[in-house]
């Protein structure tokens, strides 16, 4: 499992209370969260930001622009993964957004523990291949 | 079939009995226009070939009859010619009865058939109607469940990481910090507002699934504005909304439920609002237009795209972060449900008008 100090997440949920939370729970240990209910921005968030982004933390169903569009737009961005919060789960929504490339789909309501165990296997090193 | 053995017997009985009374009332009284009556009963009953059969034996009862008599003819020939004469007329009268007969039978085999196809289709349709309303109720229950999962889903969420984090503070207190217990009072006011979310979203939703009952009285749309707007006026202050109020003094009264059409006034002026976030100006208008109140909400906001318009009273659709999708199609009920309607134009950058039209109350148009 790696560290999560200092890593830079970017956290994205039109829902107020639960992006605040996510904020909290991430931020405890040790990340540096940038909280964003509007998803319209995160465009410019993952483009202009000056903060290189580790992972990627979003709702699937929100207004004007939806997890799925930030997934293709983390999908851009190599080796950045996205992991899929939502309210709206499912077999297929889950299929679909392993799919599109998530790194994993997580439904609400969500445990802290397994929301940090979520980053903590986002965030480690790849695996080393074995030579020959 | 026991109706045509009897028909048959009691038509040659009465072959038989009309040419023993032919016989008996010498050949000046003419009776064999009475045959008809056992070949008719003989060819509709028991069908054309006995019809046929009855009829031979009527002009053989005739021509028996007249040979006992003692007629004498010039041609030895004439009587048979006679007798062979009745026997086609008998014919043609069987022909057609029971040509008449068979188009009536099927005539009334159609009519029967396509009676109960009818009646089998108005079933069919009656079911169908039946399982598409059922199908638009599950539908409706379907998405509205769903709804329902997702708004109560995104509080549960938050309250239950925040629960969690509170169980962390709780350990970490366990060493008497203070800034821990300070930590958990902002946790707690953090769910308390989750829990008053789930509340206000499981409000709105019984509210759209079963309206009560109005209580309608003739009311004042003046006086409901009027009395009504002024606890809005904090609000409006907060959001930087400037309100702008043009009443017609003369306007007659409506016939409505006060707390409702408030319900629904309301929900368009919040609409409003939120439409303006940076602040602006909401004009609230009534006038008399022909037999109806008309009431215009009118916002300088951001108006709203042509889907967005279109979508505007479908229930669950939002454009709103917060919004259950319920406000303005609950007011469009509310409105239809008084015998009025709502409308709306919008241009986008510049605004929006919701024009609501209500009935004058029975009685008060001038």
């Amino acid at each position: 499992m790696s560290d999560l100090r200092n890593k830079s997440v970017l956290v994205v949920d039109d829902n107020q209370g639960m992006l605040r939370a996510m904020t909290r729970v991430l931020s405890k240990e040790g990340m540096r969260v940038t909280g964003v209910s509007d998803p319209t921005v995160v465009v410019s968030k993952l483009m202009e930001s000056e903060t290189r982004f580790d992972l990627v933390i979003t709702d699937l169903r929100m207004p004007m622009f939806s997890g799925r569009g930030v997934l293709a737009l983390a999908s851009a961005l190599p080796e950045l993964p996205v992991i899929i919060i939502t309210a709206f789960g499912g077999p297929d929504a889950e299929a679909q957004a392993i799919r599109l490339g998530a790194f994993a789909f997580l439904e609400k309501p969500v445990a802290a523990a397994e929301l940090i165990d979520v980053v903590k296997r986002a965030l480690a090193p790849p695996p080393l291949i074995p030579e020959g | 079939m026991r109706s045509k053995i009897l028909a048959t017997v009691a038509a040659i009985a009465l072959a038989i009995a009309l040419g023993v009374l032919d016989y008996l009332t010498g050949r000046e009284w003419a009776i064999s226009a009475f045959y008809l009556l056992p070949t008719c009963i003989a060819a509709w009953v028991a069908g054309r070939w006995t019809g046929f059969a009855v009829g031979a034996l009527c002009a053989s009862a005739w021509f028996i009859s007249d040979m006992l008599n003692g007629a004498t003819y010039q041609s030895p020939l004439i009587p048979i010619w006679n007798a062979i004469m009745l026997f086609v007329f008998f014919l043609v009268v069987v022909w057609l009865l029971t040509a008449f007969r068979t188009s009536h039978y099927y005539l009334e085999q159609t009519v029967e058939r396509r009676t109960a196809a009818l009646r089998a289709e108005i079933e069919e349709r009656k079911r169908l109607e039946h399982s598409k309303i059922q199908a638009e109720r599950l539908a409706l229950v379907g998405s509205m469940a769903a709804q329902v999962a997702h708004e109560i889903r995104n509080p549960l969420g938050s309250i239950s990481l925040n629960l969690d984090l509170i169980g962390g503070e709780l350990d970490a207190a366990a060493n008497a910090d203070a800034r821990s217990f300070e930590e958990c009072r902002v946790l707690l006011r953090e769910m308390r507002s989750q829990v008053v979310r789930i509340h206000q979203v499981l409000q709105e939703y019984l509210q759209f699934g079963r309206m009560p009952k109005s209580e309608r009285a003739t009311l004042s749309l003046k006086g409901l504005f009027e009395e009504k707007l002024s606890f809005l006026q904090p609000l409006l202050n907060d959001k930087h909304v400037h309100l702008r109020k043009a009443f017609d003094a003369d306007l007659p009264p409506v016939l409505g439920d006060p707390e409702q059409l408030w319900e629904a006034f309301l929900n368009v002026i919040r609409n409003a609002v939120d439409a303006m976030p940076d602040g602006g100006n909401l004009t609230v208008n009534t006038k008399k237009n022909g037999t109806k109140a008309l009431v215009s909400i009118s916002d300088d906001g951001r108006g709203m795209t042509s889907e967005e318009a279109r979508n505007l009273f479908v229930p669950f659709f939002t454009t709103k972060s917060d919004g259950t999708g319920l406000g303005l199609a609950h007011a469009q009920q509310i409105v239809n449900e008084h015998g009025g309607k709502i409308d709306c134009t919008t241009s986008l950058g510049k605004g929006s008008t919701f024009s609501i039209e209500l009935p004058f109350a029975v009685g008060c148009v001038t």
